[in-house]
């Protein structure tokens, strides 16, 4: 499972439909994922992949490719 | 300021946050308390708690506070931290903020020299509200226009 697919599944968990889901699309407006849910997604990345992500960092990630390469970045310093 | 009077403040900046209780407690349910780990210091994790645990409202307001005032150093192109930003307890038991570290000197850079808070809760949602102030001295070298 590559980090796309670990994000989706992880948003599926959180009840957020991923349907449509693009690497433009922006997390709050479009996928309206708010700051509580993003810190619940930043702990269960970490969980899921052994990686380590700064919270302040990921909840300023603007688009869901900017959290795709986030968690990529997070996951060659692990 | 040592040998200068505050002669008038300037509202800089506003910030506003709305956090739904129910979502932060299922969020923290499914997770564990490291989310709040990850938001609250040490000393706002020993605020929230109660004889019955945590009392939800005031974590929620807390979570309202600070991102109400990320949004308002956000409005001047500055990060403030969630653990950088401390809501803490007056003496009257209102609630009064605390920065640290990089948010303290972001401040500085906003040319915030104070901060004030209003928090409110009902059972559903938790607001609140950061006023930024900046002080002008007479007499002090930061005097501005």
């Amino acid at each position: 499972m590559n980090t796309r697919e670990t994000l989706i599944d992880v948003l599926r968990e959180l009840k957020i439909d991923p349907a449509g889901i693009e690497a433009e699309s922006k997390l709050r407006e479009d996928l309206e994922i708010d700051s509580t849910e993003l810190v619940e997604i930043a702990v269960a990345i970490e969980k899921r992949l052994a990686v380590s992500l700064d919270t302040d960092e990921f909840l300023a990630l603007k688009t869901f490719g900017n959290m795709i390469d986030y968690v990529d970045r997070a996951a060659v310093r692990a | 300021m040592p040998g200068a009077e505050a002669v008038a403040d300037f509202a800089v900046g506003l910030g506003v946050d709305l956090v739904a209780i129910d979502r932060l407690r299922a969020a923290v349910q499914r997770r564990g308390e490291t989310i709040l780990d990850r938001l609250l210091t040490s000393n706002e994790l020993g605020l929230v708690r109660g004889a019955r645990g945590l009392i939800w409202s005031s974590v929620a307001g807390r979570f309202a506070a600070k991102e109400a005032t990320k949004k308002l150093f956000g409005c001047c192109g500055e990060l403030a931290r969630w653990t950088e930003v401390e809501i803490l307890t007056g003496r009257h038991g209102e609630p009064r903020i605390s920065l640290h570290g990089s948010t303290r000197e972001a401040a500085r850079r906003c040319g915030v020299t104070r901060l004030t808070v209003s928090i409110s809760h009902e059972k559903t949602h938790a607001i609140a509200v950061v006023l930024g102030w900046r002080e002008q001295y007479r007499g002090g070298m930061d005097e501005h226009p």
